[in-house]
């Protein structure tokens, strides 16, 4: 602490020393991305620079080697293509060319202009909240030291100075982000290739086993909703739909007439999905999907796949019927069943299967069969016959989680002859949910079923809901256990969601954003009204936070405390001189202005040459200071 | 609205001009548009924003930084036709905030001082140096005051008339009164025509102190010259003297300048006006010159 009072009462160093700062703040993220014999070359360098040798040719030769090394393993023609590979190159050469040019202790107009072309670089590297506080915090710290040089005082008094400005900027700086027109194209690559994705664990198939599951927090994608008016009953995402049961697994195979038919589509919900990057087609979409966003295919079940794989983490928008009827022509393939490997079951569904009920009846009634086996959901499932896994699960182990239930659901619905498929997703949880946002993640992977009627079309079924412990408590509590506790879920929870605020408004503000807020601005009136407020808002927030920001701080803690009755002295035209003492001003003051300002000026000298700071006698200084205040008001 | 008045007259008052970075400026906002908007990156286009606004909060707060200062004439020399003569400027800063990195520049000979800071409510002081080349009352040179605070981009500038009005003694120029007047210059005896040192005694010019004695033997001594003089009267008439009128004022300008340095009395009679330097102080004399 003592060593943070130093540094902000310190006096700026050279202007070559200066640079130094902004050298090394701008080479920053170029470390991130960095090989090993990069950066040893940079230690290097600094070695050398540090210790003033004279050996330059030594360090080039050196260098020339090292970023011969840092690219070898990667260099080839086609590498030219990866821009960041590119970016990194031109980078490595410009940091290289700046530690020869360091060498020679000369600055030239190379130097000063590298920091800026170091930043610019960088943009290239990274597109996230991160890299966002670091540019503006460097762009800042660039303003600062160059102020700080031309004012020669204090750096706290360059800090307010240049926040001020700053500040300043803000107004302009939020309306031409929000009015510059922007791009209306995807951004552009120009022939660069994307460089790397990652797999989300998501799996297209279903396969039951007795194998546990380890959730994890990996996020999977963020929804903003229109509005937040959805029950969790709802947030069904869907993935795939698997109608053919080949053993313990469950495929996606289709006939070429199974498409579905999707009709009455009531209480539409618009949503924007951010999907992760999972190097997949994936898209995932609540029930049922109406709209077709841009490169994007809708399967013949309704789900919905990306024309290309999601290497990079992409905006959907999407708009979602949550009342529906869809409707199949060709039901074959969802009433296959090998009743052979359940034989017990089959047995005991032979009643309700005979029976002259509905088949919605029975689908429910079948509901209730699950209900009354007790069944435990767990992600350690043990003790289940995958032989015969249908009869085990239901009837001896009794215990599973969403995939043991779907896969059992569907084969038995087959059994009392209702069409079936299971649907695999994820199952969001509301309690995941901020206002209208809604972070899905790798633990709402989920398994349920939909059955066939001619009716009412495929209507979901979720089996899971019939174990013993109700499955969103459930995940609550897993959840908790993965990140330690409830608060810390909910601490994350916020941090994430302000991040998907920062990205969705910041980083992701783009011309149909700008086209919806004009065309809200020109169409909804209180909007409008709303928006101009905002605006003047942040002005007066801006004067109020820029007239707060003291530039020229006050040493004297007894003088400074005095500050607010001189204001009021100057106001009747008492203005303490340069070189008039605080006796004489005093004085004078009381004969002008009529005040008795004869025990503060008692109390200013004593605690004024006191050896040691009186902190006592300094709160008489300030009541005899807010008596005064008062009379001078008051007369 | 009355602030807005204020706001306008300032903007009236200082102005701006771009400086090479200004275009340096531009460039790295056309580089930063062009990125953002080829790979439609938001964090570039922030910072291009964030450009433009700092250097235009930057802009407005150069001109408050420069507005508010004021220049007075502190003293002067005597000023005098066809030579440099210097001048003390009082620079105030009269906010209650510090000014920054002022250049105050004559407009004429773009003489150049620069001030790092002057603190709230107190001045700098900065000599300058002027050359007029007619007598006569003359206005000091237009200042301009400029800053590249806080932001090089753009300078600000404003200038100031100064208000005080001084006058240009005439060019002392012409015949040197002891070439004119045959009169030996050391009237009081150089050094290599005293005979001798004797003690100093209270009352005696101090031009007669012999220094070298007191450096050695710590003894006030003067030195006893082979003769002296006795002080004579000077007598110039403007009439009587030969050329025009302005090598006439110079003439006598300059025969004053040289009565004052080797203390001589003199009168002057320049038409009617007659003056005697022991009545009248050498400005007052040049001053009459000067206004003839």
């Amino acid at each position: 602490m003592k060593y943070f009072r130093q540094l902000l009462t310190t006096k700026p160093p050279s202007n070559e020393r200066l640079l130094d700062i902004a050298l090394i703040l701008s080479i920053v993220p170029h470390l991130f991305v960095m090989k090993f014999f990069m950066l040893l070359y940079i230690v290097m360098a600094i070695v050398f620079i540090y210790k003033k040798s004279s050996k330059k040719y030594l360090l080039m030769t050196m260098g020339l080697l090292l970023i011969t090394l840092s690219f070898f393993t990667s260099y080839n023609f086609s590498d030219f293509s990866r821009m960041q590979f590119f970016v990194s190159l031109i980078s490595s050469l410009l940091i290289f060319a700046i530690t020869l040019q360091k060498l020679t202790n000369e600055v030239n107009i190379y130097l000063k202009v590298s920091p800026i072309l170091l930043m610019v670089l960088s943009f290239f590297f990274f597109n996230s909240i991160v890299m966002l506080f670091y540019a503006i915090t460097t762009l800042y710290l660039f303003t600062l030291l160059y102020i700080w040089s031309k004012m020669d005082t204090q750096l706290i008094n360059a800090i307010s100075f240049t926040a001020k400005l700053f500040i300043a900027a803000l107004p302009l700086v939020s309306i031409l982000f929000l009015v510059f027109p922007r791009i209306s194209i995807e951004k552009s690559e120009f022939g660069f290739r994307a460089d790397k994705y990652i797999d989300s664990g998501y799996d297209g198939k279903m396969r039951v086993s007795s194998n546990a599951i380890n959730l994890s927090n990996k996020i999977i994608m963020e929804v903003l909703f229109k509005d937040a008016n959805i029950s969790d009953s709802q947030l069904y995402f869907r993935g795939s739909t698997l109608s053919k049961q080949k053993g313990l697994e469950w495929v996606k195979e289709r006939s070429p007439n199974a498409k579905d038919i999707l009709s009455q589509a009531k209480n539409i919900k618009e949503y924007e999905a951010t999907i992760y990057p999972h190097a997949k087609n994936w898209v995932y979409s609540l029930d049922m999907p109406l709209t077709l966003p841009s490169k994007t295919k809708r399967n013949d079940d309704y789900t919905l796949r990306s024309d290309k794989p999601l290497y990079e983490k992409k905006k959907f928008i999407l708009k979602s019927a949550l009342e529906y009827k869809l409707y199949s022509k060709d039901l074959k393939s969802t009433l296959a069943v090998d009743e052979e490997k359940s034989p017990r079951v089959y047995t005991l569904l032979k009643d309700l299967r005979e029976n002259d009920i509905s088949k919605k009846k029975k689908a429910y009634e079948l509901l209730a069969f699950f209900k009354k086996q007790n069944i435990a959901y767990t992600l350690q499932p043990t003790a289940t016959d995958l032989e015969n896994f249908t009869d085990s699960f239901l009837l001896d182990s009794k215990n599973g989680y969403c995939v043991h239930f779907a896969s059992a659901f569907a084969s038995t619905a087959r059994m009392v002859g209702i069409p079936s498929r299971v649907v695999t997703g994820f199952k969001a949880d509301k309690k995941n949910m901020i206002n209208n946002y809604l972070l899905v993640k790798s633990s709402d992977a989920h398994a349920w079923v939909e059955l066939y009627f001619r009716k009412d079309g495929w209507l979901r079924f979720d089996p899971t809901s019939t174990a013993i412990s109700n499955l969103s408590e459930l995940a609550f509590e897993q959840s908790k256990n993965i990140l330690g506790n409830s608060y810390l879920t909910k601490v994350n929870h916020y941090f994430l969601y302000t991040k998907y605020i920062i990205n969705n408004w910041v980083l992701d503000y783009n011309r149909t954003k700008q086209l919806a807020i004009l065309d809200k601005l020109l169409n909804d009136t209180l909007y409008l009204l709303k928006f101009v407020l905002a605006l003047l808002l942040l002005i007066a927030i801006t004067v109020v936070i820029f007239i707060s920001i003291k530039t020229n701080r006050c040493n004297d803690k007894i003088v400074c405390k005095m500050q607010k009755l001189f204001k009021l002295f100057k106001k009747h035209g008492a203005v303490k001189k340069k070189h008039e003492s605080m006796h004489e001003f005093l004085i004078q003051t009381q004969a002008s202005l009529g005040v008795d300002l004869h025990e503060l000026n008692r109390l200013y000298h004593l605690l004024k040459y006191k050896e040691s700071f009186d902190e006592a006698l300094f709160l008489e200084f300030q009541k005899e200071l807010h008596k005064v205040y008062k009379r001078c008001i008051k007369s | 609205m009355k602030s807005f008045k204020a706001y306008i007259s300032i903007l009236k008052e200082v102005k701006n001009r771009p400086t090479k970075f200004f275009l340096y400026l531009v460039l790295i906002i056309v580089g930063l548009f062009m990125q953002a908007y080829m790979h439609n990156y938001n964090i570039v286009y922030l910072m291009m924003f964030f450009l433009v606004g700092v250097a235009g909060a930057a802009s407005l707060y150069g001109v408050y930084n420069l507005y508010y200062i004021k220049a007075t004439l502190l003293s002067q020399d005597r000023f005098f036709a066809n030579a440099t003569s210097s001048y003390t400027l009082s620079i105030i800063n009269p906010k209650e905030s510090s000014v920054y990195d002022i250049n105050v520049i004559l407009t004429d000979t773009k003489q150049l001082k620069h001030i790092p800071s002057i603190q709230a409510n107190d001045t700098a002081t900065i000599s300058l140096h002027s050359l007029f080349t007619q007598r006569g009352e003359a206005k000091l040179p237009l200042l301009e005051l400029n800053s590249l605070f806080p932001l090089p981009h753009e300078v600000k500038y404003k200038h100031i008339i100064m208000s005080e009005t001084i006058l240009v003694y005439a060019e002392p120029k012409g015949i040197s009164l002891f070439d004119f007047y045959s009169i030996d210059n050391s009237n009081n005896g150089e050094i290599s025509e005293f005979e001798g040192i004797k003690d100093f005694v209270q009352g005696e010019n101090i031009s007669a102190i012999h220094w070298a004695s007191l450096a050695k033997s710590d003894s006030l001594k003067s030195k006893n010259f082979l003769y002296e003089e006795n002080k004579k009267t000077l007598h110039f008439d403007f009439a009587t003297l030969d050329g025009n009128i302005e090598e006439k004022l110079s003439q006598l300008t300059l025969w004053v300048l040289e009565c004052e340095r080797n203390q001589f009395d003199f009168t002057l009679k320049i038409d009617a006006v007659t003056l005697d330097s022991k009545e009248s102080s050498i400005d007052e004399i040049l001053q009459t010159i000067t206004n003839y």
